[in-house]
């Protein structure tokens, strides 16, 4: 439910804009129109004990309305396979292709869920976070956790929107002051045919 | 009657493989050139780690996480955290002496697996802090033995430059940590840990990146305990 300061906020942002993403009602709208898509990423982690960002790089496939694939090629080989509400992650390991407990973890789960909300055009779907449109300086989705545990986890999630209509080409995830996680895509497919095997499939 | 007579025999066999092996005496220059690699089994400069690993943990449960650890031998401290592949970090924690968790969620919330955790870090990149109790050679290898209270470690070295380090409580096996290959910059790229106990595990780490850092820039820098989001401390033991 948006709230009334969020409000207040989305029209004060509408009357900045002048994009596709004029207020939240256009970016969810241009969402709305999107069926699948697919990109490749590069995940760059700062923290204060890395002297250098930890850059890990994959792909990943989205299709309407929940099913997602994000893999990992380096440095860890790994699948990540969200299907029918159904959570599963495989890892590269001596062994080949093995199953990973903690994918069931809640905070995992928390933010894949919330990915395919996002790629939905819905922002405000998941009562624990607060969503605003941020008109500078860039146009932007921030979504702020509400619940006292999710906070602990999660200072704040920041969608940066792309001048291409739906599409979110930039994700920070920020879990601290000196702590982030910056999702940064490229090379992104819209409406493309996916098969429903690379949900399930390794 | 004579089967019965085996099991004895077998118990001493189960024993022999289970507690401390005998040191055999060796020569003052071949103790000298034990002790010696003995040494390089742990850093001598502070270091940051970046490991993948892979936990199989009991009730045949797997878990991947990626590692990072700032370890400064200098003064025995470390800090480290624990984060999914995503990049969000689980655990965060500091030890000096105590160990001092900053953030703590899902599985990694108990303080005993802080403490254990922490442990077993030190217990990879240290060097024991007190002299040698016997060098020479056993059944794993050439050794050097530190025995202090309940506790023996055994640190055995390979002529292929792979070590292992064993952890006695009791005379009973608790941690046994095996480098099982190391790069041309003398860091083990692998490295296996066991533990045995009330809680038995296993830890595969992968080197993903290794590095000597500044004294400054090591886990000595700040002390977390003025942190005031330190989530609480317990004494390391």
């Amino acid at each position: 439910m948006i709230t009334a300061i969020k409000k207040i906020m989305v029209i004060a942002a509408a009357l900045v804009l002048v994009s596709w993403a004029d207020n939240r009602g256009d970016v969810e709208q241009a969402a709305q129109k999107i069926t699948s898509i697919n990109a490749e990423f590069t995940q760059t982690k700062k923290m204060e004990l890395l002297a250098r960002p930890l850059v890990s790089t994959g792909k990943f496939y989205y299709r309407q309305p929940g099913s997602l694939r994000w893999e990992y090629t380096s440095p860890v080989q790994s699948v990540l396979m969200l299907h029918s509400g159904s959570l599963h992650r495989y890892i590269k390991t001596r062994q080949g292709f093995v199953e990973d407990d903690t994918a069931k973890l809640k905070s995992m789960a928390v933010v894949l869920t919330e990915i395919t909300s996002w790629f939905r055009g819905t922002f405000d779907a998941n009562p624990d976070f607060e969503a605003r449109l941020q008109a500078s300086p860039s146009k932007a989705i921030i979504l702020t956790p509400k619940s006292p545990g999710l906070k602990k986890i999660i200072s704040s999630i920041e969608l940066q929107l792309s001048d291409r209509p739906g599409v979110i080409h930039r994700v920070v995830i920020r879990e601290g002051e000196k702590n982030l996680t910056i999702l940064e895509f490229r090379n992104i497919g819209i409406n493309a045919e996916i098969q429903e095997e690379l949900f399930t499939q390794l | 009657m004579g089967r019965l007579a085996f099991i004895p025999l077998l118990l001493l066999l189960i024993i022999s493989c289970t507690g401390m092996p005998s040191i055999r005496d060796e020569s003052p220059e071949r103790r000298e050139r034990i002790l010696a690699r003995c040494r390089e089994t742990s850093i001598s400069r502070s270091c940051r780690f970046v490991h993948s690993i892979e936990a199989d943990l009991q009730g045949n449960r797997k878990g991947f996480v990626i590692g990072i650890s700032v370890a400064d031998p200098a003064s025995r401290t470390l800090e480290s955290a624990i984060m999914s592949l995503e990049g969000i970090v689980l655990f965060q924690a500091r030890y000096a002496r105590t160990v001092s968790v900053s953030r703590a969620i899902d599985l990694f919330s108990s303080p005993s697996f802080a403490q254990s955790m922490m442990k077993d870090i030190a217990l990879i990149f240290f060097a024991p802090e007190n002299p040698p109790t016997a060098i020479g050679s056993s059944a794993e290898g050439s050794t050097c033995r530190f025995a202090t209270g309940e506790e023996t470690l055994d640190i055995i070295w390979h002529p292929d430059g792979s070590w292992k380090k064993i952890l006695y409580r009791n005379g009973k096996r608790v941690r046994s940590i095996s480098a099982l290959s190391i790069n041309e910059r003398g860091f083990p790229a692998e490295i296996e840990l066991e533990a045995r106990g009330d809680y038995r595990y296993t830890l595969y780490l992968k080197l993903i990146s290794a590095e000597y850092t500044t004294a400054g820039a090591s886990a000595g820098k700040k002390p977390l305990s003025n942190n005031s989001r330190m989530l609480y401390s317990i004494h390391a033991g």
